[in-house]
């Protein structure tokens, strides 16, 4: 589109799939995942001259998306049902030991802001203090909540059997 | 980063490692922003037009005309000064200053009787007094000249009589000598007021 700010087309184009990816773990459905990052995309093409003059466009970005993951959890439809029982399970594919469907139903089980804690700080890899910026949480809260979701998804895949040394 | 992290970053990995492909370009998102961006603008220049057009509205009715009057009142005759106006008095030579001038001018012996209600300047400039001893005595002023006649005077004491009464006259700045009674069309005006 002619009317792109300076710099946007390229930055969308890089980091497109790394917020698709982050989108899918915190909602589950690779669909929603596109929805939510179009919609954090977008803001961020209102106010790119502004969030790049700031210097903090990855932290805007990713401020907008669990945002907007939050609030489809706020309202009162939402496409994402947890359940106790996953309605299909797909048989194990090619490297896949059913190590996907106990993590989806264990990330399923975690509040949707204990579940952007995982997220945020062992995928994104942010630090305690950044996660706790972009939640708009204290840092306090920010390491409990993921101490006990840690504890929980290690949980679940270890009676999986999935983590090394765990019983199945 | 811990083990037990190491090992959740690795379970997590797995989750994303059947990522399906990309739907689209950027393109559709640059037309998502754009749409955003035209509504925000919309939006904010809504928000500005509010308080003008309300201001507007307001000054286009604040200076609104009075409610008018349902009936028209009457217009009234402009108000013209009137010399007179609260006054009762004659515009003319009074007849207590000639009364008042005859009566002391009057030789002794002569006098005037108690004065009728109805005493007044008659249409030919003359007043009838009447005398105590009978007979009245009659006064003419017109033509800047006084007159006094009476059966009980002689020709001096009339013309003494009657220079007293020219000089009351001249004193009250010689009036005219209005006669009494309905005179002319202004009269019938006063009474109605």
């Amino acid at each position: 589109m002619s009317d792109a700010p300076n710099g946007f087309r390229e930055y969308a184009a890089a980091r497109r799939g790394a917020l698709r990816r982050t989108a899918y773990l915190l909602c589950g459905d690779w669909y929603l995942a596109d929805d939510l990052v179009q919609d954090a995309l977008a803001g961020l093409f209102v106010r790119w001259r502004r969030v790049r003059a700031g210097g903090e466009v990855d932290p805007y970005v990713r401020r907008m998306l669990v945002n907007g993951y939050l609030a489809t959890h706020r309202r009162g439809w939402r496409r994402e049902l947890a359940v106790a029982d996953l309605p299909e399970t797909a048989a194990p594919g090619h490297g896949d030991d059913g190590t996907r469907d106990v993590l989806l139903r264990a990330l399923s089980d975690l509040h949707p802001s204990q579940r952007a804690v995982v997220v945020l700080r062992y995928w994104e890899d942010l630090s305690v203090e950044q996660t706790a910026t972009v939640l708009g949480c204290s840092t306090g809260n920010v390491k409990s909540q993921a101490a006990r979701g840690l504890a929980h998804l290690r949980a679940a895949l270890g009676r999986s059997g999935a983590l090394e040394g765990e019983p199945a | 980063m811990t083990v037990h992290e190491e090992e959740v970053r690795a379970a997590l990995a797995v989750l994303v490692a059947n990522e399906p492909g990309l739907p689209s370009g950027t393109a559709d998102i640059e037309r998502r922003g754009t749409r955003r961006r035209v509504r925000r603008r919309v939006a904010v220049g809504a928000l500005a037009a509010v308080p003008l057009l309300a201001g507007a509205v307001a000054v286009a009715v604040w200076p609104a005309a009075p409610p008018r009057q349902v009936a028209q009142l009457p217009s009234s005759p402009p108000a013209v000064a009137d010399p007179n106006a609260g006054s009762q008095l004659a515009i003319g030579f009074p007849v207590g200053s000639a009364v008042d001038a005859v009566s002391d001018a009057l030789p002794a012996g002569v006098s005037l009787a108690e004065l009728p209600m109805d005493v007044g300047w008659r249409t030919d400039g003359s007043l009838a007094l009447p005398l105590s001893r009978g007979g009245e005595l009659t006064l003419t002023v017109g033509n800047g000249t006084c007159v006094v006649s009476a059966p009980h005077l002689n020709v001096a004491q009339a013309e003494a009589a009657a220079d007293a009464v020219c000089a009351a006259w001249r004193a009250a700045g010689s009036p005219p000598v209005v006669p009494a009674g309905p005179a002319g069309p202004e009269q019938p005006e006063l009474a109605t007021r």
